[in-house]
This record gives structure tokens, C-alpha cells and sequence, in this order.
């Protein structure tokens, strides 16, 4: 019994996922585009490094609060809910619209939610999806809140060199908004909650430029809008070596904590959803826990990797593509910058 | 894995040309640029389960010095 609710004949208030929707920008960066521009990497290369065919990449004047309401709009436009009922929003993003306000307030009125809702923005990255759940998880099942908008938004094209094929080849630009509801019920639909952070790791995935420790200068720089020859301080920098190292060296020990809290064996788990960060990572993930393939989600060829949006657009397209149905065990694993990790297991109900 | 599939493996990262590989052959001759590091360093996951760093990758020149790396890694 959880303290503070007490149990009913229907069992206790539990959160669950309700609804996915996602967003992809119109424009496209194609392997045939990146070929032209990278003479020696062919298009076939391209997608056997990173699983990728096709990333969404925003229009200049297009930021992440714009993919998060045209996700979110997806959601009312199908009716699953109303913009009435949705009484907390939380949007994850590492590329708010401003310092301040709050990105979630200006999404409150441009998506028209009562207001009486909560929004609150939360800054992670390939972890956040599973942070913004447990965050919505808490809001609902302390009382607080009976539907939770979780919306997740990236533009990291923004952030990135044209010259830098490493993650150029790997990231796009999407969002993914995500319904999460109290239900009656006698099991977790969402947990158990594994968590962690290693600041140490924060050199190795970084926008150096353009907060206050190293500020943009307005006048006068290229840095603050124009095009400059070679990678700065104010372009994503991505250390790969060391991102591939700290992957393999903490998702199986995240996953085998995950298992243990939630008295599972690996077997037990029905589909396992990673961060989709790119296929090479993911091949070795898979291999070293000894996960089944076809039990693996490796899906990111349409979208890239879209850093907190990847799960919830994976989860989308496998129940859209019935891989996964009512009923069942779902681990989803986030892990990425900061460092930053997190991982948990969903019990799938009805999701629209 | 075998050293020699380690070998061959390795070589294929590095793109190395067929006629080339060898424990001998120097990664600055192939393409050993850091996509490339990355999938060494899942590699030697693989081989050896330890992590290396891409520091201590930085330090080597041939394939037969990554392998020795993965080696004294793994007996530490």
C-alpha cells in the first residue's frame, strides 16, 4: 500500500502510459545528400555505421517547442484527450526557445491547456524519457496530478558543424508527446525506477558555448549566427570512444539492477526499448546482455537519433507495427549525456 | 574471439585493403579516425571485457599494439 492511499477493492492508483504521438520535421537529411558531401562514405556505409537512412532536421526559424506542440496537437487531433483534462506538462529539452521563461508555460497557451495545469521544463537528454516518466509517475500517484503531458523535443542540428560527420550522420531533430493517466490497478503499469549519474562524463557530449560559463558575443562573431570553417565551442562535440566506453560499461549493469529491484529474470521481459542511439551501439548492447534479436528494438532508420524522443517514438512504431501488445513487459533504457542513465520497466495496457 | 579474428576485425574498422592485413599493419594508414575509435574500443569490449580508453587507444600505432593494449587490460 502506498502511504497516504489506501487500497480499494480495484487496487491501488497507479500511472500508466496512455498515448504516443510523434513529430519528425519536413525536412530531410538523406545518406545520399551526406554521401555527396563525405566523397569517402558512400551511402551504403553510412547506413551500415549507423542504421540511419533518413533524419528529420527543423527549418532555421523551427525550434524544439515547435515539434513538441505538433506532436502534442497529434494527440488531441485523435481525440485520445482533451486539452481539459491534461493538468501537468512536462517538456524535456536541451534546446529551450529561451533562458526564461519556461518553454512548458509558452506550450500551456499555444496548446491551449487549462490554467490549472502544471509546466515545468526538465534539461536532460538520451535519458530523459525515462526521467520524465518517473517524474509523471510521482505527480500521479502522490495525487497531484490525473494526466500528465510528457513531451519531449530536441534540435540538435542546431548545435552541429557541417563538417562533423560523427554526429552528423547520427542525430536529427524530433519530438514525441507522451499521455500518461492514473489507473486503478494491483501492479506497477510503470516501474520499477532505476537512476544514475556521472557528472565526470560531461566533457565528452557538450555545447561548450552559449550559456554563461562561456558565452556567445552578439556583436561581431561568427559564433552568434554566422558560418564558421571548422567545429567551435558553440557546436555539439561528441568524444565517441568514450561514449561507447561508458555505454558498455553501464547499461548491462543498469539493466541487471533493473532486473533485480523488479524481482525479473532477462527472460521475463517481453521487448526491450534502448535509447536509439545508433545501431553499432545498440548490435554491441544486444550482444553483451545476450538479449534475443528479436526481442531488441533497433529501429531508428527513419528518424535518427532523436536523444529523449528515440523511446518514445520506438514504443510508437513497435505497437503500431503490433510488436508489442496490451499485456506486456517493456524495458526502456535511456542513457547519454551528462553522463546521464536511467531505466524502467512498463506493463503495457490499452495505448492509443 | 581469437587474436586472429581480432586481427581481421580490426582491420576491417580500420579499412584496411585486403592485401594488408596483418598485426602489422599501421591504423594512420587506414582510416582510424574517431568513428572508427569507437568501434575499437566495442571491440575490445567484445575480445577482452574491458574498457579502454580513447586515450590510451591515441597510443597506439599498428593493430598489434591495440591488441597488446586489450591484452595487458585484461590481465590487470
Amino acid at each position: 500500500m502506498m502511504w497516504g492511499l489506501p487500497e480499494s477493492p480495484m487496487g491501488r492508483r497507479t500511472a500508466a502510459v496512455r498515448a504516443i504521438r510523434s513529430y519528425v520535421p519536413e525536412r530531410k537529411l538523406t545518406n545520399e545528400e551526406l554521401a555527396r558531401e563525405y566523397p569517402d562514405w558512400d551511402v551504403a556505409k553510412i547506413f551500415d555505421k549507423t542504421g540511419i537512412s533518413v533524419r528529420g532536421i527543423v527549418a532555421p526559424s523551427e525550434c524544439a517547442s515547435d515539434l513538441g506542440v505538433a506532436a502534442a496537437e497529434r494527440l488531441f487531433a485523435d481525440g485520445v484527450a482533451t486539452r481539459g483534462e491534461v493538468d501537468f506538462l512536462i517538456f524535456c529539452t536541451q534546446s529551450p526557445d529561451y533562458f526564461l521563461p519556461t518553454t512548458a508555460c509558452l506550450m500551456q497557451d499555444r496548446l491551449g491547456l487549462p490554467t490549472t495545469c502544471g509546466a515545468v521544463d526538465i534539461n536532460q537528454g538520451c535519458s530523459g524519457f525515462v526521467y520524465g516518466l518517473s517524474l509523471a509517475k510521482g505527480l500521479i500517484e502522490s495525487g497531484t496530478s490525473e494526466n500528465v503531458l510528457l513531451v519531449t523535443a530536441e534540435t540538435y542540428s542546431k548545435h552541429i558543424h557541417e563538417s562533423d560527420r560523427s554526429v552528423r550522420t547520427i542525430f536529427g531533430d524530433g519530438a514525441a508527446a507522451t499521455l500518461i493517466g492514473a489507473e486503478a490497478g494491483t501492479e506497477d503499469a510503470i516501474g520499477p525506477f532505476v537512476l544514475g549519474t556521472n557528472g565526470k562524463g560531461a566533457p565528452n557530449l557538450i555545447v561548450k558555448a552559449g550559456g554563461f560559463r562561456q558565452p556567445i558575443q552578439i556583436a561581431g562573431e561568427a559564433g552568434a549566427g554566422g558560418r564558421e570553417e571548422t567545429p567551435s565551442a558553440r557546436h555539439l562535440y561528441m568524444n565517441g570512444a568514450e561514449i561507447m566506453g561508458f555505454t558498455l560499461q553501464t547499461v548491462p549493469k543498469l539493466v541487471n539492477a533493473l532486473l533485480q529491484k523488479a524481482a525479473m529474470e532477462l527472460q521475463d521481459v517481453d521487448y526491450f526499448i534502448f535509447h536509439q542511439a545508433n545501431k553499432f551501439m545498440l548490435e554491441q548492447l544486444q550482444r553483451k546482455l545476450r538479449i534475443p534479436p528479436e526481442k531488441f528494438c533497433i529501429n531508428l532508420q527513419h528518424y535518427g537519433n532523436t536523444v529523449a524522443s528515440t523511446i518514445p517514438m520506438a514504443l510508437e512504431l513497435a505497437l503500431r507495427e503490433d510488436r508489442v501488445s496490451r499485456g506486456a513487459k517493456v524495458m526502456l533504457v535511456g542513457f547519454g549525456v551528462g553522463y546521464s542513465w536511467g531505466g524502467t520497466i512498463l506493463r503495457l495496457g490499452e495505448i492509443l | 574471439m581469437e587474436a586472429s579474428e581480432f586481427v581481421i576485425r580490426l582491420a576491417e574498422i580500420a579499412e584496411a585493403p585486403p592485401e594488408k592485413v596483418s598485426a602489422d599493419f599501421h591504423l594512420a594508414d587506414g582510416v582510424w579516425d574517431s568513428v572508427a575509435w569507437a568501434s575499437t574500443v566495442a571491440l575490445i569490449d567484445e575480445y577482452a571485457d574491458v574498457y579502454v580508453s580513447a586515450q590510451e587507444l591515441a597510443g597506439c600505432a599498428t593493430i598489434a599494439d591495440v591488441l597488446a593494449l586489450a591484452r595487458r587490460r585484461e590481465e590487470a
